[in-house]
């Protein structure tokens, strides 16, 4: 064997160039640049929203209803004077809000150190009737304005009783009473039991949301949530739009649900690894790369001409509902997936049959996470734009779905419809329902971190 | 259970009880079917239809585009529609070239990966590297709301913000529909997919290898770029086709952004129409579906299906095939 | 002709000149008597005064590659180790050995600033080398880690190929001669390059686990460290590797400063000229108990525990 001939010491040590200082230096401007393209993203990010905001804030925030526009329905509300008695329930009812977060937190800061059951309790205990405070609150709101509006359109024998307001209201109020009247107690409730359960940072982004949820409440123009598309932007509204999004989305979930959870729990639970389960697998993920406005022409085909569903709520229900459900069985086989092996070999030990081990040990602990991924599934769904044009949902709806069968549009439609106009006030209120459509997935989106907090909390 | 043994002798040991209660569940049964009951074996046929769905939504999908496509070219010679750049399927004189759609995908598509890959694979590369576990629980869901923020918002984006900015650097008599602020959009909607997929691959790697490469000496960057990076590579690539696919099958920013003008020229300034934006503008219009637009449809759509389907088979077969394997 | 050009390299590096006579004995694979000793335990000892643990033979004359004083570790608010104080002699082999979870792996990661690269780890006290605390944040860890090797418990090749797994360390470094010869001669000084010379592209992790780690000391010589930390790298390989390491780690001893983590206290007293004994107390933070030549250490321990855990008491 022949050795290498040996380089005078000298030379081979000049081989290390000692340049680590500048080797250093490239790594941290290495860092910058990393933190660069970081913060470009963030910032076109920011940009997005500070656009739609600025553009879309003008109509969705103007006060009262602006000067020259026609007065449809409940047109005359904003003329209204005050109904007696209720000044105080407009500070009454933000108070009653914030109640059950301050109060807490306020009892901590002053006695550190309470046990836990102490404060499991006085969450329940401020919280459960604080609840209920702002619902009964808000609906005399709502009905005492109710009485004043029947007095002024002549409708007799208005007494302000929840019923007859349901019964008589604009869609605007029908949809302020959902919101406001349940969603916020009910939104409260969920905050103040997160907070007894220790689950501080849930318990912080509730009220936080609730609290900007108010502030815009108050600043919103109530024309834009229930008036119907129109030719003039100033009197155009999205009523039709929302609710046909929520009517959607509901039976989307009601179909996309159970069989994209059923087929996540055959393929972890039943199916052996043959070449069957494999194909289904592969070809699950392949349906999730598939463009969504191929959906829409299978939908077009499929639910629109061969089942004849016409262009109905049902056909674009249904074709939503197989757009997302690869997304759906693929979270749910994830969740099913950090069931532990010894939770169903426990159960297996003591003579559980299959379904038994699935139904009472796999399915609940799994479930927190099946919900996260149906809810991340919903929120694609309703920003999801194209499938719903092959389908040939209308843009122009001046009237509000009676039936899975009638004609609808959707929000992303209609932003759509009126971004492609040329006019800039459609491009205006574009943006305003564009504010709209983010809040609506800004709240899913909080509802499915929440969930997964909630479901890392328990086990 | 135990009424199913009605002869069983008097006995009040629990013992025999749950003898009496067990002797008739002890019967051999199918081997290999477990011990399913009536119930269970119905609700695992039910399982398993919900399961064959998937298969049936594709086997749909594949039926309805060839059913169409197949009646287009009976009417449209396949040379006409595979071998021609013009586009003109809404004019008199029809012509459906369809490498002028495919073009205006690709140049949007390259656009987005131009904008999309420094931008994410940088942005993964802090993440999985630099950033402590702190920052990144803070960065990467902001970053993830980049992926869920509804296509149709990005092309009033597009159309609103980045078009007159285009317009302000290159000239006015840019026109505010151009394929440049298309991709650029369409380039931010694909960067948390190569951010948050590249980054999961390279968190993937294990950490003993970074260590034996901090161990030579080695600065931060140069773990990253001559370790870590090559050792993710095929998730980075998968990432990437990924992403690339996304990006053609986009259709809200580039049906609104990109103008409606199906041409086969290079100046990114100019007004294109991809294939999902030519869909989109057929449904629009109330197509009667017998007439040759319609079918024209089905045949486009049938070319963006098996070019989408077979970038992700790609992207799988990479990331399989090219899998470092450390145990 | 001198042995080869690594034994060049380092004569000329400006400490090595410090080495005794005794120092320079041949290649032998048996341990060498302990250079150094004398009698008189109370003369000239410049360790730590605190420090009772370690055998008062050790001298000033003994030429230190390292020497640590009150060095403790912490992850978050855990301590790992506490207050360890001990040299490290030059060109000898260093054991550190111990139950598990008595910080011998946490201290070894000291001595070439890794512990930097875990979040919420803080390391206290002074680690002398060549003059200067190579704890001080200003000193730079890259260079530190350049000069000072680690080769870790289970084999980390690179997924690159052989050459390029042994060339990458010298490439970021900025060497500038043959690539070719450095990768030969580091090989060679592994043992490894009979074995994988006909086969340089192949992926490093195509090889066994014995030849992936001799290709990680490969690897870690190949950027011509002066001290090389060992972190129990037989301890995933069967008993023929683990043999063949062994020998190695006897061979580099020549040139290298080697400290090496092991559980098993045969390879200590194999391999080791030195011996460290750690121990966690209840709180399980890890104490040096005892420190000293192997010979001594085993034969004739000054700690009751460290009696009691070569005897083999702790398991």
């Amino acid at each position: 064997m022949t050795r290498v001939s040996v380089v005078a010491p000298s030379a081979q040590l000049t081989a290390f160039s000692p340049k680590v200082r500048i080797r250093r230096g490239v790594s941290v401007a290495f860092m910058v640049a990393a933190l660069l393209a970081i913060a470009i993203s963030m910032i076109m990010l920011g940009a997005l929203i500070v656009e739609i905001a600025v553009d879309g804030a003008a109509r969705l925030f103007t006060d009262g209803a602006p000067v020259g526009r026609e007065a449809r329905g409940g047109g005359i509300l904003t003329d209204l004077p005050t109904p007696a008695g209720i000044g105080w329930m407009t500070w009454a009812l933000p108070v009653a809000v914030l109640l059950p977060f301050i109060g807490p937190r306020l009892i901590n800061a002053l006695v550190p150190g309470l046990p836990q059951i102490a404060e499991r309790a006085i969450g329940f205990i401020v919280v459960a009737p604080a609840a209920i405070f702002v619902h009964i609150l808000y609906v005399r709101f709502e009905s005492a304005y109710y009485v004043e509006y029947a007095k002024a359109v002549g409708i007799d024998g208005a007494s302000g009783n929840i019923f007859q307001v349901l019964g008589e209201a604009s869609g605007f109020q029908i949809v302020r009473l959902l919101l406001v009247g349940i969603l916020v107690p009910l939104a409260i409730f969920a905050a103040g039991w997160f907070w007894a359960h220790r689950m501080r940072r849930p318990s912080l982004i509730i009220p936080a949301i609730i609290i900007a949820g108010w502030v815009v409440y108050l600043f919103m123009d109530p024309w834009f949530l229930s008036s119907f598309p129109s030719r003039k932007p100033a009197d155009a509204g999205i009523f039709s739009a929302v609710t046909g999004t929520l009517y959607m989305m509901v039976i989307t979930v009601a179909v996309a649900f159970p069989l994209g959870v059923g087929a996540a729990i055959y393929l972890e639970e039943y199916a052996k690894p043959n070449w069957f389960s494999r194909m289904i697998q592969v070809n699950i993920s392949n349906l999730a790369g598939v463009p969504s406005i191929i959906y829409g022409l299978l939908g077009l085909q499929v639910f629109v001409r061969v089942l004849e569903f016409e262009r109905s709520v049902l056909a674009g229900a249904c074709t939503m509902a197989l757009l997302v459900m690869p997304i759906i069985i693929v979270s749910a086989q994830e969740a099913l997936r950090t069931v532990p092996p010894s939770m169903r070999e426990a159960a297996y030990a003591v003579g559980a049959t299959r379904w038994q081990v699935i139904r009472f040990h796999v399915l609940p602990y799994a479930f927190g996470g099946m919900l996260t991924g149906n809810i991340l599934a919903m929120s694609r769904a309703i920003g999801e734009t194209a499938p719903l044009i092959a389908i040939g949902a209308l843009t122009f709806i001046a009237f509000l779905a009676d039936s899975p069968t009638d004609d609808f549009t959707v929000l992303p439609i209609q932003i759509f419809n009126w971004v492609a106009r040329p006019q800039a006030g459609f491009h205006e209120i574009a943006a305003s329902a564009i504010i709209v459509l983010m809040a609506i997935l800004l709240l899913m989106n909080a509802a499915a971190i929440i969930m997964r907090q909630r479901t890392r909390t328990d086990w | 259970m135990a009424a199913q043994a009605p002869d069983g002798p008097q006995q009040d040991t629990v013992r025999s009880l749950l003898a009496e209660l067990w002797r008739d569940r002890l019967q051999p049964s199918r081997p290999g079917s477990g011990r399913e009951t009536p119930v269970g074996r119905l609700i695992h046929g039910a399982l398993f239809l919900t399961a064959t769905l998937s298969a049936f939504v594709t086997i749909g999908i594949v039926l309805v585009l060839i059913f169409e496509t197949v009646e287009f070219f009976r009417e449209v010679p396949f040379l006409d529609f595979f071998g021609s750049t013009r586009w003109s399927a809404l004019f008199a004189e029809k012509q459906f070239g369809v490498w002028a759609l495919v073009w205006g995908t690709g140049m949007i598509a390259l656009i987005g990966l131009a904008v999309a890959i420094p931008l994410g694979l940088m942005a993964a590369i802090f993440l999985s590297e630099y950033s402590p576990p702190r920052l990144r629980a803070i960065v990467k869901p902001i970053l993830e709301i980049l992926a869920g923020v509804p296509t149709v918002v990005f092309g009033y984006f597009a159309l609103v913000s980045v078009s007159p900015v285009i317009r302000d650097i290159f000239g006015q008599d840019v026109g505010i529909y151009n394929a440049l602020s298309a991709g650029i959009v369409v380039g931010l909607m694909i960067v948390p997919i190569i951010a948050s997929l590249s980054e999961d691959a390279m968190r993937a790697v294990p950490r003993s290898l970074r260590e034996g490469a901090y161990a030579l000496g080695s600065t931060r960057m140069e773990v990253s770029l001559r370790v870590v990076l090559p050792a993710a590579f095929s998730g980075v690539v998968a990432s990437i086709i990924l992403a690339a696919s996304r990006a053609v099958g986009e259709t809200m920013a580039v049906t609104i952004a990109g103008g409606g003008n199906p041409q086969f020229g290079v100046n990114p300034l100019e007004a294109v129409q991809t294939m999902t934006a030519m869909i989109v503008q057929l449904s629009l219009g109330d197509t009667p579906t017998t007439s040759i637009e319609f079918k024209v449809l089905f045949a486009v759509a049938m070319t963006l299906f098996v070019l989408t389907l077979a970038m992700n088979i790609v992207a799988q077969w990479v990331s399989r095939r090219f899998r470092e394997e450390y145990e | 002709m001198a042995r080869n050009f690594f034994t060049l390299m380092r004569s000329s590096a400006p400490t090595a000149t410090a080495v005794s006579g005794a120092n320079q004995s041949g290649p032998t694979t048996t341990p060498p008597p302990p250079p150094n000793i004398k009698e008189d335990a109370d003369a000239g000892v410049h360790l730590d005064p605190t420090l009772e643990a370690v055998r008062h033979e050790i001298t000033e004359e003994l030429d230190m590659a390292l020497q640590l004083r009150q060095v403790s570790a912490f992850y978050g608010s855990f301590q790992a180790i506490d207050n360890m104080s001990m040299p490290i002699p030059r060109n000898r082999v260093t054991a550190l050995i111990g139950p598990s979870g008595c910080g011998k792996s946490t201290l070894l990661r000291c001595f070439n600033r890794m512990n930097d690269l875990i979040p919420g780890a803080r390391v206290e006290g002074e680690i002398e080398f060549e003059g200067r605390n190579l704890l001080d944040p200003a000193m730079d860890a890259v260079e530190v880690r350049r000069r000072i090797g680690m080769v870790f418990q289970k084999p980390n090749p690179f997924p690159k190929s052989i050459y390029e797994n042994v060339a990458f360390g010298a490439r970021i470094n900025g060497y500038s001669g043959d690539m070719d010869r450095l990768v030969e001669e580091s090989l060679r000084r592994a043992a490894l390059w009979d074995e994988v010379k006909d086969e340089l592209d192949k992926s490093g992790l195509a090889l066994s686990g014995g030849q992936q780690q001799r290709l990680c000391i490969a690897r870690a010589i190949a950027v011509q460290p002066e001290i090389i930390l060992m972190d129990e790298p037989a301890s995933a390989l069967d008993p023929v590797a683990t043999l063949k390491i062994e020998d190695l780690m006897r061979e580099l001893a020549e040139e290298y400063t080697i400290v090496v983590v092991t559980h098993n206290m045969q390879q200590a007293g194999r391999v080791s000229d030195y011996t460290a004994f750690l121990l966690a107390g209840e709180e399980r933070v890890g104490r040096l108990v005892e420190f000293g030549p192997t010979q001594d250490i085993f034969t004739n321990p000054l700690d009751q525990r460290t009696e009691d855990y070569i005897t083999g008491r702790y398991g």
